[in-house]
């Protein structure tokens, strides 16, 4: 993480053995807010104010900074399931990078791709910005990429992903949807795909431990 | 151990698609396209015909004129999906919108349909408030009729009475159909009355005393459901005298509702015992053959 500040860098994150500890799937989650269309990336089964201050460190007028507490608005965009909690980690990282180069080092350039309304604005009415979604997904991708490993991502639906052809490079993501759920039960359902994951790591692990005969499979030592 | 990264790099927004998104084919809103069509051409329009008119929809039942009625519903909506399409896209005042002329069409068959409805049903209230006020004069014509008429106006008669006593006691050709009350029990008194004086007439055994009048529900269900013949009417006859002799009180008027719904159970009891004997009659000869 070179290019952040030095106040980003004082911020703790989720670590790997935070996640492990408390038994968290190896996720990265992606809320879309319903009023403005900001995304925020969190490593939890909702948006944290400790998210927020991540990927939000340069709000303006036109990109204010949203309320943890409106759970109500925060609706999933994505859930990213990576094979292990150090992974995921990394990719949450990744993510909030780019998001500083979208607010700083590469603001220029982010701005110049925004699609523009006939007064050159990136907004139609009211507060709502559609571009921030659009951006989000594209941060995904990148990710992904990045991330060189398999993973997979629920969406919320099949329109949010965009067309394949923004997808065609990237060979190690697999595509799926969340389920369909009522929105109370929005963190029951993510809950679920968590602890999933989690079963699905640990099982992961624990053939791989037997393999590599290490932690509890280790052989005992020869006694003398 | 996770391989190591690629390098990070910004990329443009990805816009959102429908091309990803598969609609199923029996899907409800399709209801809304015209063979799934965006929108028809003008020229897929100009076939269409006159509105139904009111003579036309006076010869049909309640069902047909009930299913047109949606059949154009639909079609409206559909018309005025694409209507508002039209007049978005064209961005002006048009004033022959053909999506808006059809649909015209359809609205005239539409109060169409509802007239002839009215129609009827006017003519219904006007039937049963004459009903109401003539009732001893309909009912008196009535009898005078089918008492005169002779041997062979029977199938007639018996069609005139089938219609006189749904008319005017609500009893339903199909019996079964029939939830009991006073009324229907008035009607099977007065269809019993009426069938026994026309056909009772006949010699009767002698030494047996004559059957004139129905005394109670039992009696009358029995005419009732006797065939519209003398013979039928004979076997009535000999039936209800069987009754008598064993010596049982006529049902009072208190209970007569109980019985009824009695009859009525056996009766149908009975209906479905005669078609299952009657299919497995049938069915025995091919089993042996």
């Amino acid at each position: 993480m070179k290019n952040l500040s030095s106040k980003l860098q004082n911020i703790p994150l989720k670590s790997a053995q935070w996640l492990r500890r408390y038994k968290c799937g190896p996720n990265v989650f992606a809320f879309r807010n319903l009023e403005t269309g900001q995304v925020v990336f969190s490593q939890t089964l909702y948006p944290k104010e400790l998210d927020i201050q991540n990927q939000f460190q340069f709000a303006n007028w036109q990109n204010r900074l949203p309320k943890a507490e409106r759970k109500d608005i925060w609706r999933p965009l994505a859930v990213v399931t990576l094979p292990n909690p150090e992974a995921a980690v990394s990719f949450y990282e990744n993510l909030v990078q780019l998001r500083f180069m979208r607010d700083r080092s590469m603001k220029k350039q982010a701005n110049d791709w925004r699609k523009k309304s006939t007064d050159e604005n990136i907004w139609y009415y009211g507060q709502f910005r559609p571009t921030y979604t659009q951006e989000a997904v594209a941060d995904l991708a990148s990710a992904v990429e990045a991330s060189n490993l398999e993973c997979e991502i629920k969406w919320e639906n099949e329109w949010r992903r965009g067309e394949d052809k923004y997808w065609e490079g990237i060979t190690n993501v697999n595509h799926a949807y969340l389920p369909k759920y009522n929105p109370r039960e929005q963190t029951v359902m993510l809950k679920k795909i968590a602890k999933e994951a989690y079963t699905a790591f640990r099982r992961q692990e624990k053939e791989l431990f037997k393999s590599l005969k290490i932690g509890p499979y280790a052989e005992p030592a020869a006694q003398s | 151990m996770n391989p190591p990264q690629k390098e990070l790099k910004l990329r443009p927004p990805i816009p959102p698609s429908v091309s990803n998104i598969k609609t199923k084919d029996d899907h409800p809103l399709w209801q809304f396209f015209h063979d799934k069509k965006y929108m028809r051409t003008a020229d897929e329009l100009k076939d269409v015909g006159e509105p139904w008119s009111v003579p036309q929809l006076r010869r049909k039942s309640f069902e047909e004129l009930h299913t047109l009625w949606y059949v154009c519903l639909k079609e409206r909506n559909r018309l005025l999906r694409e209507s508002r399409i039209y007049q978005t896209w064209n961005d002006q005042d048009l004033p022959d919108d053909p999506f808006v002329t059809v649909s015209e069409t359809i609205k005239t068959t539409m109060w169409r349909v509802r007239h002839v409805l009215s129609e009827r049903s006017h003519a219904w209230a006007n039937g049963i408030k004459e009903v109401e006020n003539n009732y001893t004069e309909i009912i008196n014509e009535f009898e005078e009729d089918y008492l005169t008429a002779d041997a062979a106006a029977d199938r007639e008669m018996e069609a005139r009475l089938e219609r006189f006593q749904f008319a005017l006691f609500g009893i339903n050709p199909m019996l079964e159909d029939n939830v009991p009350d006073r009324n229907i029990i008035k009607g099977l008194k007065e269809v019993a009355r009426l069938k026994l004086t026309r056909f009772g007439a006949s010699e009767y055994e002698q030494g047996t005393e004559p059957i004139n009048n129905i005394r109670d529900i039992n009696e009358a269900f029995i005419v009732f459901t006797a065939e519209h013949t003398p013979e039928g009417v004979e076997d009535a006859i000999k039936t209800i005298q069987e009754y008598r002799e064993q010596g049982t009180d006529p049902i009072s008027e208190s209970d007569e509702l109980t019985a009824l719904a009695k009859l009525m159970f056996n009766f149908e009891q009975e209906k479905i015992s005669v078609g299952s004997t009657s299919t497995k009659a049938e069915a025995e000869p091919t089993t042996t053959v």
